[in-house]
């Protein structure tokens, strides 16, 4: 029962992740859309492009390598894989001992590493230009995002990511001051995502396409449930508190995930997309956030 | 058992003196022949290595009959010193089969001059006196530039290999009791005062600095042969990292760490910023992997530095920490440094040009070089499950355990310090999709990289080896480096290793594993496997390749039969180009004098140095 329950909450959770993903992304382009004052395409469009891209043939370019037909499985295994580790209802789950924030954002790099490099395979100037942004975007996120897992880490004694929710969840994660500006950095860095989205999808077709649209979604709920895992863990139960705990947790889980929806589209509509021209100035803003939820924590930090 | 294999080292370094001495007189016909030996030779010398760290025994020592009058070469095997030789073994053994199965025939063929440099960096490693240990560095710095194109100036290279012996003497000098003969077990049983023992460090960082920092961006290095680049990626600079090790955190114990650890954090910071941002800039494909060399060292210098800060605040698992994470590192760099530098060559000669706005479309011609870049630059990369992600990640678990008590000015270079590593490894990342994707992916771009042709098949194994054992070390870095160093990271740091690197995971912690790479490794393989399912459950679409869609430009003319180049990246521009700085030398003064200190007076005045210093070494 002690193996069983956390396997079985893990298999859940995969599975909420998984059919979720596509569902909310669309819940987000509805809410956009109504606070739009436009009509609004429904929840479960994305389900009907992804069935409607793997059925397409797909199509390759003539000096297409097979780093092109590779690139889309690779990226989609990192983020589910990433996507994981992110506990959104319950800790103690199976593979939680892994869940390391730093094992997380080396998988978000692996994910836009390869995508990059496929893009290129294509020979095309838009392939390169989609390649050229994505590793700009790296360039100052994945600087900020360390440095949130610095301050983090620091906070809680530890990079594992239930151990930083469980500290959290106790109330154990000083300076408060610090978390704060973290999970900003982290909040800029996710708007950041929904905004660029993955530019090198454009490089591929049917299936390949498929499994990018999924994987963006994916990356987009796995933002949501780190910020609201670190910032708001109210609600997330141990894996063994069967059904109680998962209940409640469920609930919590759909709470922040609505909160967010809104909040994310509140921002759209206020302040409209950013421009790609307004992206290096957001990353910078993320990356001094960082800086200074790193310092804070190391000034505020006690003698080891 | 260490004083059998000591022997045996002996007769093979022997072995490869004599084989690249005959190697030079004997027709250029037999070079082949030559390479080959030297290789087993080489080969041979990793297996012993192999044993001394599966059997290990205790220290070995022996003196030579020959070396300086009064001051015999003495050698010794140690914990720290196995792992060093497994790794320049390995580079020595891929640079020395791939000269002699894949240099072209119109061109001078290395490997003699390969074989001596081989046997010097092991003569390096092995040394167990200052006169020893520079003179393996000299020998084997010396010979690997000695291969370069004659249209290439060897006094500049020259001088820098004879300066950084001059600062092991000066360092050696410093450290050893007065008759003491610069003998490492002197050193140990009567050490210097902290004040001698600091002044000996800093001599020390400043040679090997020099040597680690400058020798893979002189304009020579360009003239190097693709083994011989591979040997000082992946040979030159581990040995240089190892007397840094040797004389840090063995000979120099006494000297007050902080002194050392400040130039290390700052010149690893620079070294990380600048060989990152050029490997991303530069316009030519072996530039830009000696570049990352420099970067891999600016990282190990880092990871030093935090050792020596550990020491200061008597953190052992501090310094446990980073001196995994430093091992690890070379490790990546004698493999992956050694991959990269032999691929980016084989490109070279394959494809007649180094430059990338004139490669592309290298995955189809040469697939297993292009397989060697691509597994070479993503082992040096942060993402997991590559060896450089477990480097990165033990080195930000010390920078996490680093003590926090020195004030504001220590936390911001600390908050400093784990942002250039997050920059480094991202550009570590830039620099692989930029160079894999302009060299590989893609179009050709001229008639020429298009007629290029894979390596012979002998010298396959020269990148396929490599590639393996890069594998095996993203996915085993705790085995390895517990194999590589296990008893030495004890005893010089005092840490217990295995409560920072077991055999599945990293830096565990009370509660969690840290990072296991197979489970990861594991779980990645499933992800990927569901969504190949996915995309193959109940489809029989079979894909088709279709002519490029030009983005809305007109077709090419028949003359571009590649395509119009406006179509494709030229790669020259990937990030912001770096503020001009106005050169010290354009006063008047400085100008004359940067005149007159040409290559030759440099090297006369290296060389002088080093002669001064002999003598003052040996003085009673």
């Amino acid at each position: 029962m002690n193996l069983l329950l956390p396997f079985a909450a893990q298999c859940v959770h995969i599975a909420l992740m998984v059919l979720t993903a596509p569902t909310v992304a669309g819940a987000l382009d509805w809410t956009e859309a109504r606070l739009a004052g436009r009509t609004g395409v429904s929840w479960f469009a994305p389900w009907q492009e992804l069935a409607r891209l793997r059925h397409k043939q797909p199509v390759l370019a003539q000096s297409a390598s097979p780093l092109s037909g590779a690139a889309p499985l690779v990226c989609f295994g990192a983020l589910v894989l990433a996507a994981t580790l992110v506990p959104s209802f319950t800790l103690g789950m199976s593979f939680a001992p892994f869940a390391d924030l730093l094992v997380i954002a080396g998988l978000l790099a692996l994910a836009r590493t390869v995508l990059a490099l496929a893009a290129l395979d294509d020979g095309t100037a838009g392939g390169a230009i989609a390649a050229r942004q994505s590793m700009v975007l790296a360039l100052g996120g994945e600087a900020a995002l360390l440095l949130v897992v610095l301050a983090l880490g620091l906070a809680a004694g530890g990079t594992n990511l239930d151990l930083i929710v469980g500290a959290a969840q106790a109330g154990l994660m000083h300076p408060s001051a610090a978390i704060a500006i973290a999970v900003s950095a982290l909040a800029v860095l996710a708007v950041v995502q929904r905004d660029v989205g993955m530019p090198e999808a454009a490089c591929f077709s049917a299936s390949g396409l498929a499994l990018l649209r999924l994987a963006e979604a994916l990356r987009l709920l796995l933002w949501i449930d780190l910020i609201g895992a670190v910032f708001v863990p109210f609600g997330m139960a141990s894996a063994g508190d069967f059904p109680a705990g998962w209940g409640i947790g469920l609930v919590t889980w759909g709470v922040r995930l609505a909160l967010a929806l809104g909040l994310l589209a509140g921002l759209r509509t206020a302040a409209g997309r950013f421009s790609w021209r307004r992206i290096p100035v957001l990353l910078m803003l993320a990356l001094l956030l960082a800086s200074f939820a790193g310092l804070l924590a190391l000034t505020r930090a006690g003698p080891v | 058992m260490n004083g059998p294999v000591l022997t045996l080292f002996v007769a093979l370094i022997a072995v490869l003196v004599v084989i690249g001495a005959a190697g030079l007189t004997w027709p250029r016909q037999t070079r082949p022949m030559v390479g080959l030996l030297a290789g087993m030779a080489a080969g041979l010398c990793g297996m012993l290595a192999l044993v001394v760290l599966l059997l290990p025994g205790p220290s070995a020592g022996l003196v030579l009959p020959v070396g300086l009058p009064g001051a015999p070469f003495s050698l010794a095997i140690d914990p720290l010193s196995g792992g060093f030789l497994l790794l320049v073994s390995i580079a020595g053994t891929a640079a020395l089969v791939f000269a002699a199965e894949a240099s072209p025939a119109d061109q001078p063929n290395p490997t003699p001059a390969l074989a001596i440099a081989v046997a010097g960096l092991l003569l390096t490693v092995l040394a167990a006196d200052g006169i020893t240990l520079a003179f393996g560095l000299v020998l084997g710095g010396g010979a690997i530039w000695t291969t370069r194109d004659s249209a290439a100036s060897l006094a500049t290279p020259l001088a820098l290999v004879l300066l950084a012996a001059a600062s092991v003497i000066v360092a050696l000098g410093l450290l050893s009791p007065a008759g003491g003969g610069l003998l490492f077990p002197a050193i140990r049983d009567h050490p210097p005062d902290a004040l001698r023992a600091s002044f000996a460090v800093l001599a020390a960082i400043a040679g090997m600095g020099a040597l680690l920092g400058i020798a893979p961006l002189l304009p020579a290095h360009h003239a190097l042969p693709p083994p011989a680049a591979a040997l000082l990626s992946g040979g030159l600079l581990p040995a240089a990292l190892y007397v840094l090790v040797r004389i840090l955190l063995d000979l120099g114990r006494s000297a007050a760490p902080l002194t050392a650890s400040l130039p290390l954090l700052l010149g690893g910071a620079v070294a990380v910023l600048l060989g990152g941002y050029r490997a991303c800039r530069s316009e030519e494909l072996d530039t830009a992997a000696a570049c990352g060399s420099v970067r891999q060292s600016g990282m190990a210098a880092i990871g030093l530095g935090l050792v020596l800060l550990g020491r200061d605040a008597d953190l052992p698992d501090l310094a446990g920490l980073a001196l995994s994470a430093v091992l690890l590192l070379v490790a990546m760099q004698a493999i992956c440094g050694t991959l990269v530098s032999l691929s980016a060559g084989a490109i070279r000669q394959q494809a007649g040009t180094r430059r990338l706005d004139r490669l592309g479309g290298l995955m189809h011609a040469m697939p297993i070089t292009s397989l060697g870049l691509l597994a070479g630059l993503g082992g040096l990369t942060g993402l997991p499950p590559a060896p450089g992600f477990a480097a990165l990640f033990l080195l930000f678990q010390a920078a996490l355990a680093a003590p926090h008590w020195y004030g504001l000015g220590a936390s911001v270079l600390l908050v400093t310090l784990v942002l250039l590593l997050a920059i480094g490894s991202t550009l570590a990342g830039i620099a692989l999709v930029r160079l894999v994707g302009m060299a590989c992916l893609g179009r050709p771009r001229v008639p020429r990289a298009a007629a290029a042709e894979e390596i012979p098949s002998p010298a396959r194994p020269a990148l396929l080896v490599p590639v393996g054992l890069t594998c095996l070390l993203g996915l085993l870095p705790g085995p390895a480096v517990r194999l590589l160093a296990g008893g030495a990271i004890g005893d010089l740091t005092g840490a217990a290793l295995a409560q920072h690197v077991g055999w599945l995971t990293l830096a565990p912690g009370a509660i969690a594993p840290g990072y296991a790479p197979v489970p990861v490794g594991l779980l990645l393989g499933l992800g990927i496997g569901g969504a190949f399912w996915w995309r193959h459950r109940r489809t029989r679409i079979d894909g088709r390749t279709a002519p490029l869609w030009q983005d809305g430009f007109a077709s090419a003319p028949p003359w571009l039969p590649f395509g119009d180049p406006v179509t494709q990246w030229n790669g020259t521009v990937c990030l912001p180009s770096w503020p001009a700085v106005s050169r010290p030398w354009s006063k008047a003064w400085l100008g004359r004098i940067h005149r007159r200190l040409t290559a030759p007076a440099l090297a006369l005045i290296a060389a002088g140095i080093l002669l001064a210093l002999l003598a003052w070494s040996a003085r009673p």
